[in-house]
């Protein structure tokens, strides 16, 4: 039954790493960049919904919807006043631009909102839980992210596979020059790009608040998850992502099993192992 | 009444110069053809008119105004459509969304529509799902003058759409140009193909490094007026 | 010779060399600091040296491997760990301890490179620091080292590092201080060796390769740069000195957290912000930075967090403004160097050109049906490369040219279609005049080691095969007595035969040993010039990548099927394909039948033989095991198709015997009769086969291309230096071109010379061996018909001495042009047959004659005066108004003009009194030589202003005028 019960955890858990996941891998999908403080936009999203609970005293919900539209703007911003202007053919610049705004979000965070651990309350539904039967239960956050990162992820394929901004998304992405040539403005389509990102990185932040605590700092270590499931799904696919998360959170719920200290290790392991064996990911989409 | 020009245009790769003062103009309704031999600048010549190429202001005039320098998507929002060289297909997006992308900045009723280009190549519709780089290289070339084409463009930029197509083929896109010249664009063709280009155009431009050799009316011009214009020197 | 000290390949400037010291008197200082500076001071510099070192580091991995870390707190930890659990649970002495680390540093990176190198670009980074936490998270566990709050290190262990005691007694300091003096002398070494190892490896090749990655990864690694193997040597040094630096800063501090020693902010963060507001991919950048970082921290590290952000802002600031950082910065702008590791070429009056620096970069429009983007980067030219002159294949003129300019101080690129020289013995005989080119590039010796002398190439025999019947023999190249002394009289230099595949690789090295920039398998695709040069578009055919060459000049030495002179349109006179001929080399000990008839030719009558280059023929590669039967064949029929065993047959019949032997090539070629009427257009020269296609009959390809090398090389070089107008170029074609013309014309006349003794023997036609032999053996009868028959057999042999003893045509040539100054003489008689003999005259365009001197003690040739780029003026005892004249007119027109009295008293003693016999001038007369040996003007005596009728004849000489 344990073991029952540390697979639907590992399973929940991977929802909330494809959550974290899913916004790195749209922007590495789009504009072949990757953002370094992609965990630290989590943790502001975070924050933008504690204020929005906690200054101007929203319902947790509509706080997290105000803080998706605080988000897109912003990631509208960054990508056009900022990181268009990093992109190029060497890679230094754009990892260098993200890592101190990495730096900057943490300290800046550190400054407003001092190092106080946080958490996003629910209210009941923080520590309600539907039973499965058997002695099972699992809890009603956990079950929202999965739910959530399943929709995120319906959400995003429809956007990419039936709509036009999605087929420019695509365009783009394929031959940036030639799709200039359909009337297509890059620069515009990588705002849009960062800007949605960020609308999935506020959700994921909700539940990065909701099923734990969190503080300035904990940015880079999100990232990180962010990232393993990334590579262990194979790049290029939403479902490998949501795959790559789930397997995450499998080898980490499983690795705290043997001992607290091996939750993350366990993960890293899992990831090091992936990366020896199958280089390209799990799911990757090209195979070629 | 002019719909594109060039006065002067000149253009540059890195301090390499590669257009030399280019002076030509694109009537209404008018098919031309610019030849010449591989590096004559034609495709300097193309990236200028569709902004992938900077350029001087006043250089470009296309409907009046002035274009040179823009961005593609705004050239491209005003009616200019190329069919790029090598065809470009998205290899992401099947056949169908391929055509749909040609309209992304331009959406202007007219002649075509997704119904117009399936009719011009009814293969196409049987192969609208299939992803667009599995096509043959005619097929391909299709869907590239089928995309241009949904922008309902007043000028279209053909760059070098026979090239490494079978002969029969070559005959059924330059065919399908017809077609598309009678529902009123006017279209400038770039072709290595010198007979090929002869063949459609109203008017020739010669270039040989950077510079016209040559224009006026092909059946005003004699092969060896052209192959001197085209090759240089005394042949 | 040449100066060499005057034309470099130098790595350092001046700067450097000044920044050599002061960085020594830095070191020096900041070793004796600890005297002078408060500890607290001395707790920063220590910072200083230690992030300076880890900045080195990362510095090497991102800026030159292009490997961006975001792990190497991975490696400071490391180290910090290894060092604390040596010294504390091995007793180890700390300073060995902190040594050891940095081995576990490097031990362990090696597995986790094989990890991580799995990962590309934004995905390594990332990768990285994984890496790193896994680390952080194992070494949490280490509960004997206090596992995740960490522990600090016991004072008894501190205490034990070596010197302590006398550190305290020298400074008077107690123990605590005497730490941290002896830890900041360690961090200085650290960051000594570490700038200092770092700057030597980045001057090796391997060094140069690692820019060469970082440039362009995918073309370096098909030009051979091995990419994996020097990334994964950057990241083990750089995993290293992280972990030498992680033990030293943790000793000391004193006290180890997992949170600290793999603090992704201390040590990674720091650390590429140093580099990136310094100047990465510079040594100097990260110093820099690391002293503005320590700056930052003084006057900020008191508002904590936004230090930290001011900090980030800046990098980012620095990252989109001035990419390079500050020191790129200063660089760019003052062009300042202090560790200068890139490669300049640097000439005497040439300015300072930078092959390694790419011009622009480019982007090529993708291939058709290749969109840029499937690529995973978008295809660029690697670059352009701007030169003085361009050489387009490396035959003998293209090499020659590369060997003479280059030694002339004329900066020049020769590029090669084909991976190597040449692979097949074309050409061999190598005429007197050709080795004097060579003596003067100082090759000569080397050409005689290799080649065969003079006197065993001489016995040309005519015969049905060489096991058979001997027909006739000539005594060729020189070696018959009557035509000995001609030759020796001739030149100091001897007539040899060197196959091309031995000569080449001589004048490469020479060229390269002068500074040629030489590229293999690049082909020359075309070209355009214009007033200020030509760009030719070449092709790297390894990476298979078109690029472009901006020259002054360029010279087309492409070979016979000179793609270039087909671009320029040159006039070509003449046919091709006038006969066909095959080339079997092959290795076989034909000592027994030829070693008492020593020759290079063996020609060969036999039914079918006429035709071809006139017989069969087995020429001596290499005595007497390697050579090269020749055998013509129909070119109406087109290329024949033997089988090996055919071939085998062939040669067993050339032979007349079955011997042991093993084919290695056979090849095919055409007689050809091809001259250009034109050499050059514009700025683009041709030479060698590329404008003269001939039969190798008289053996004048290779020495003609290498004398086309030597007429143009002095002139482009004196038109580069501006001493001469280009209008002397114009010279090039009018000298050279009737040279062409003459020999083509004699190599085909030497194969229709041939065929009368088939005639004569009355073998023509004839089918079969034993009719052959009926035919032949007419001559021996004692009729008067064989007599007469003998006589002419005698005189068609004989006349074969205009291909084998051609003398005349080998070292005679005359040039007239705008280059040469008449002295009003007419032209000299020819006295005996011009073809066959050399006429030694000073006759104003003709080739100084060689007569043997004394200078310095040393006997010395006339030509030995001569040449190496310069004009010479000689003169005999009365003329020291012309020593002083061609000083005077040498100053005027900006040009060393030497000037050499030649006789009794004189610097240059006419031992044996022949320059009195040949100079055909008087005493106070003088010959003005060029610098290829051909008299430019004489004058019979001393004139009446000797410096301006010198000046004048220079400047018309030299287009001046």
């Amino acid at each position: 039954m344990i073991v029952l019960d540390t697979i639907l955890q590992g399973v929940l858990l991977g929802g909330l790493y494809a959550l974290f996941a899913t916004g790195l891998s749209l922007i590495f999908g789009v504009m072949r960049l990757v953002n370094l403080a992609h965990g630290d936009f989590m943790v502001v999203g975070a924050f933008a919904v504690l204020i929005g609970v906690d200054a101007l005293g929203l319902p947790i919900l509509l706080a997290a919807v105000v803080a998706g539209v605080v988000m897109f703007g912003l990631g509208y911003l960054l990508q056009s006043l900022l990181l268009n202007r990093t992109l190029g053919k060497d890679i230094l610049p754009p990892l260098l631009v993200t890592f101190g705004l990495s730096i900057i979000l943490q300290n800046g965070m550190l400054e407003a909102f001092s190092a106080d651990t946080q958490r996003l309350d629910f209210g009941a539904l923080s520590s309600a839980s539907v039973p499965l039967g058997g002695g099972l239960a699992v809890g009603v956050i956990p079950l929202m992210t999965f739910a959530s990162a399943v929709l995120v992820i319906l959400f995003l394929n429809w956007l990419f596979y039936r709509t036009e901004l999605g087929r420019a998304f695509r365009a783009t992405s394929d031959k940036p020059e030639i799709a200039q040539l359909m009337g297509i403005d890059n620069n515009r389509i990588f705002a849009l790009a960062m800007a949605l990102a960020l609308v999935v990185v506020a959700i994921a932040g909700l539940y990065l608040g909701a099923r734990a605590t969190f503080d300035p700092l904990i940015g880079p270590s999100r990232l990180i998850f962010a990232f393993e499931a990334v590579i262990i799904g194979g790049l290029g696919s939403f479902w490998g992502t949501l795959a790559g998360g789930v397997i995450l959170g499998l080898a980490q719920t499983v690795g705290a099993q043997i001992s607290p200290e091996w939750q993350t290790l366990a993960g890293h392991v899992v990831f090091l192992v992936v990366l020896v064996l199958r280089p390209r990911g799990l799911f990757p989409r090209h195979v070629d | 009444m002019k719909l594109l020009e060039t006065h002067g245009l000149t253009a540059f790769y890195g301090d390499f110069q590669a257009l030399f003062g280019i002076d030509l103009h694109v009537d209404e309704g008018e098919t031309i053809a610019i030849v010449g031999a591989n590096g004559a600048g034609k495709s300097t010549l193309m990236g200028a008119i569709t902004g992938r190429r900077s350029a001087q202001r006043e250089a470009i005039t296309f409907d009046g105004k002035p274009i040179g320098g823009m961005k593609p998507a705004e050239i491209m929002a005003r009616g200019i459509a190329l069919v790029p060289e090598g065809r470009q297909l998205f290899p992401s997006l099947d056949v169908e969304e391929n055509l749909l992308i040609g309209n992304y900045g331009r959406k202007v009723r007219g002649a075509w529509s997704l119904d117009a280009v399936y009719r011009l190549f009814p293969i196409l519709k049987e192969r609208r799902k299939q992803a667009a780089t599995s096509l043959s290289g005619g097929q391909q070339q299709m869907v590239a003058l089928g995309r241009a084409l949904m922008s309902n463009p007043r000028l279209l930029l053909c760059d070098e759409i026979s090239l490494g197509l079978a002969p029969a083929i070559i005959k059924d896109i330059y065919a399908a140009l017809d077609a598309i010249r009678a529902e009123g664009a006017s279209v400038m063709v770039v072709e290595q193909n010198i007979g090929q280009a002869l063949a459609v155009s109203d008017r020739v431009y010669c270039l040989l490094e950077g510079r016209v050799t040559l224009t006026g009316r092909p059946e005003a011009l004699s092969r060896d007026q052209i192959s001197a214009a085209y090759f240089g020197g005394g042949r | 010779m040449v100066d060499a000290s005057k034309y470099t390949v130098a790595k350092s400037t001046r700067a450097s060399t000044v920044a050599l010291w002061v960085m020594a008197v830095v070191v020096v200082a900041l070793a004796l600091a600890p005297a002078f500076v408060s500890r607290s001071v001395l707790q920063d510099l220590f910072f200083l040296l230690t992030m300076i070192a880890l900045a080195q580091c990362w510095n090497l991995l991102a800026g030159y491997g292009g490997l961006v870390s975001i792990g190497q707190q991975a490696y400071v930890g490391l180290g910090a760990y290894a060092g604390y659990g040596l010294a504390i649970l091995g007793g180890l002495n700390p300073m060995l301890a902190i040594l050891l680390a940095g081995v576990v540093g490097a031990v362990l990176s090696i597995p986790t490179a094989f990890i991580v190198f799995r990962l590309q670009g934004a995905y390594f980074a990332i990768g990285t620091w994984v890496a790193a936490e896994v680390y952080r998270l194992l070494f949490a566990q280490w509960k004997a080292l206090g596992g995740g709050t960490g522990t600090s290190l016991p004072s008894e262990v501190a205490r034990s590092i070596a010197g302590l005691e006398w550190v305290a007694e020298v400074f008077d300091v107690r123990s605590s201080a005497a730490r941290d003096i002896v830890a900041y002398w360690m961090a200085l070494i650290l960051a000594v060796v570490v700038i200092g190892a770092m700057y030597l490896f980045l001057r090796t090749r391997n060094g140069l390769a690692l820019s060469a990655i970082r440039d362009n990864p995918d073309a370096a690694e098909s030009v051979g740069v091995d990419t994996t193997r020097a990334k994964f040597a950057v990241y083990v040094f750089a995993a290293t000195g992280a972990a030498l630096a992680g033990g030293l800063i943790f000793f000391q501090s004193a006290s180890i957290t997992p949170q600290s020693a793999f603090s992704v902010i201390d040590w990674t963060a720091f650390v590429l912000f140093i580099v990136v507001i310094g100047g990465i991919g510079t040594i100097e950048g990260p110093i820099l930075g690391a002293l503005i970082l320590l700056a930052l921290q003084s006057w900020l590290s008191q508002y904590g967090t936004w230090y930290l952000m001011v900090l980030g802002a800046l990098a980012i600031l620095v990252m989109l403004v001035a990419p390079k950082g500050l020191w790129g910065w200063v660089v760019a702008r003052y062009d300042f160097s202090l560790f200068p590791t890139r490669r300049r070429l640097i000439g005497p009056d040439t300015p300072v050109p930078d092959y390694t620096r790419p011009v622009q970069e480019m982007k090529t429009p993708a291939p058709p049906g290749v969109s840029g983007a499937d690529l995973p980067n978008e295809v660029t030219t690697m670059f352009d490369i701007e030169t003085d002159v361009l050489i387009v294949g490396s035959g003998p003129a293209g090499l020659s040219s590369a060997a003479l300019l280059s030694s002339y101080g004329i900066p020049n690129v020769m590029i090669e279609k084909y991976s190597w020289l040449a692979n097949m013995p074309r050409a061999h005989i190598t005429n007197q005049r050709t080795m004097e080119v060579l003596r003067e590039l100082g090759v000569e010796d080397e050409v005689y080691q290799d080649a065969v002398p003079q006197d065993l190439m001489g016995n040309n025999v005519f015969c049905t095969s060489l096991a058979g019947e001997e027909v006739g023999r000539l005594l060729t190249w020189g070696n018959h007595p009557n035509r000995r002394a001609d030759y020796e009289l001739a030149s100091p230099s001897r007539i040899v035969d060197i196959p091309q595949t031995m000569l080449e690789p001589i004048i490469f090295g020479k060229a390269m040993r002068e500074g040629c920039l030489a590229r293999f398998k690049t082909e020359y695709l075309s070209h355009t010039q214009d007033e200020n040069g030509v760009v030719a578009t070449v092709r790297d055919r390894v990476a298979n990548q078109t690029y472009r060459i901006r020259a002054k000049y360029m010279i087309g030495a492409d070979g016979g099927r000179s793609q270039i002179v087909k671009d320029l349109g040159l006039p070509l006179d003449g046919k091709e394909g006038l006969a066909g001929s095959m080339n079997i080399e092959f290795d076989a000990d034909l000592t027994h039948l030829v070693a008492h008839r020593p020759s290079v030719l063996y020609w060969v009558f036999q039914p079918g033989a006429a035709g071809g280059i006139g017989a069969g023929v087995l020429r001596m590669i290499r005595p007497w095991h390697k050579w090269l039967g020749m055998w013509n064949y129909d070119v109406s029929a087109g290329r024949p198709d033997y089988s090996e065993e055919e071939i085998r047959q062939i040669l067993f019949r050339l032979i007349g015997e079955e011997v042991p032997l093993k084919v290695t090539r056979v090849s095919y070629w055409t007689v050809n009769n091809i001259v250009a009427r034109q050499y050059s257009k514009g700025r683009v020269f041709c030479m060698g086969d590329a404008v003269h296609r001939h039969p190798p009959t008289n053996g004048l390809g290779s020495n003609t291309s290498i004398q086309d090398a030597y007429n143009l090389a002095w002139k482009l070089a004196h038109v580069l230096k501006a001493k001469a107008d280009p209008s002397l170029l114009d010279s090039y074609n009018d000298e050279r071109q009737p040279v062409g013309k003459q020999i083509v014309t004699r190599a085909n006349k030497s194969i229709e010379d041939t065929l009368p003794i088939f005639e004569t023997l009355g073998i023509t036609g004839v089918s079969t061996d034993e009719e052959m032999k009926r035919r032949l053996d007419k001559r021996k009868m004692s009729t008067v018909e064989a007599e007469a028959q003998r006589k002419a057999l005698n005189k068609q042999i004989r006349n074969k001495s205009y291909e084998f003893n051609c003398h005349g045509v080998e070292m005679g040539q005359r040039y007239r042009s705008g280059a040469v100054v008449s002295d009003g003489t007419p032209e000299p008689e020819y006295t005996r047959d011009r073809e066959l003999y050399y006429h030694a005259t000073t006759w104003p365009g003709a080739r100084l004659p060689h007569v043997w001197l004394e200078h310095e003690g040393r006997k010395v040739s006339t030509l030995d005066l001569v040449g190496r780029g310069r004009f010479v003026l000689l003169t005999g005892v009365s003329g020291a108004s012309w020593v002083e004249a061609a000083a005077r007119a040498g100053a005027e027109l900006g040009l060393d003009l030497p000037a050499l009295q030649i006789g009794p008293g004189c610097a240059v003693a006419d031992t044996f009194g022949d320059w009195a016999m040949v100079s055909e001038v008087s005493d106070s007369g003088c010959v003005l030589v060029r610098p290829d040996a051909h008299v430019g003007w004489r004058a019979q005596m001393l004139s009446a202003e000797p410096t301006v009728e010198l000046t004048r004849v220079m400047r018309r000489i030299l287009g001046r005028a």
